[in-house]
């Protein structure tokens, strides 16, 4: 085996070895499984807004821990999933949902890439057709 | 048809560039309000909520302060940015009420803060684990809110408070603030 193709594999196998550590704290969790099932699903649409992209359940930051802390609190308070994301839209925002919701604002970015898909289609579609023709027209003459 | 191919994506890219730079260029001038995109509390009612005080024991309530114009600053001694604009809140002191919040902080490095560059709080709550702050919307220290009398935000800034945003938009808030009954 060459030393590179060594190397690579190493490499990969290492890669597999790591995994992501979880930033979520064994004492952060809630102690019933379902609410807890609950706070992950919701962490996990959530942006941290101090970090780049990442969700609030990926992310180490302490505001991110603010958040999923927050979180459980509400839940445990008996709010549920509408609600605590309404409390968080309130104050961050449209922005702290990793899926923008449909709006005015938003409105381009949700329909520019199937815009772009159809715009592409349609542009194989004639450059086909063109081609076609350019053959077509060869045999005849 | 294959100089439209060749054009089309070119094409698709100036467009794309020329609105992000039309939008960016509305929102840095101004004329867009960056507060557009939701990331602003400006015009919501403020929380009110309740903290322990700093070093005085008690607790100190924003609900305590509906009825008149005042100012709420976030900041922490491990702030860099809320040094730049110790000046600032100073001033903004003489004019109307701060209350601070200190987030997230070591009581004693508090009060080095507070000696080095001086106390201009009214009073100050402590936010020693966060939950006060995400209350009212916080996301990166300093943070400066201006309340009016009914407690709904006038002005919300997240930066350091200098004088450009002194003397513009928060003497215009407080001004406006003041007028309304």
């Amino acid at each position: 085996m060459k030393p590179l193709h060594l190397m690579v594999m190493i490499m990969l196998v290492l890669w597999g070895s790591v995994g992501q550590a979880p930033a979520l704290q064994p004492e952060e969790r809630l102690s019933n499984p379902i609410s807890e099932e609950r706070a992950r699903g919701l962490s996990a649409q959530l942006r941290c807004l101090v970090c780049q992209n990442q969700s609030i359940d990926d992310s180490d930051a302490p505001f991110a821990r603010d958040m999923r802390r927050m979180i459980r609190q509400q839940i445990t308070d008996g709010q549920t999933d509408d609600e605590i994301i309404t409390f968080l839209r309130q104050r961050y925002g449209d922005y702290v949902l990793l899926n923008p919701p449909f709006s005015n604002t938003t409105a381009l970015l949700w329909i520019a890439p199937f815009a772009f898909l159809v715009i592409g289609v349609a542009g194989i579609a004639l450059a086909r057709r063109g081609r076609n023709q350019n053959t077509s027209d060869s045999k005849q003459s | 048809m294959k100089r439209l191919l060749l054009t089309l994506p070119l094409l698709i890219f100036a467009l794309i560039g020329a609105v992000s730079l039309v939008m960016l260029n509305l929102t840095s001038s101004g004329k867009r309000d960056a507060a557009s995109i939701g990331f602003s509390m400006t015009g919501k009612t403020m929380p009110e909520v309740t903290m322990p005080r700093h070093d005085e024991g008690g607790t100190l309530s924003l609900g305590d302060m509906t009825g008149q114009v005042y100012a709420v600053n976030v900041f922490a001694s491990w702030c860099a940015p809320c040094r730049l604009e110790a000046s600032s809140i100073d001033e903004m002191a003489r004019d109307i009420p701060v209350i601070g919040i200190n987030y997230r902080d070591d009581s004693a490095d508090a009060n080095a803060f507070l000696n080095q560059f001086g106390n201009p709080y009214h009073a100050i709550g402590r936010d020693g684990d966060g939950s006060i702050s995400i209350q009212l919307g916080v996301h990166g220290l300093p943070e400066t809110f201006i309340i009016g009398r009914d407690g709904v935000i006038a002005y919300h800034h997240q930066g350091p408070v200098l004088a450009g945003e002194l003397n513009g938009p928060i003497a215009q808030a407080i001004r406006t603030a003041r007028a309304d009954p």
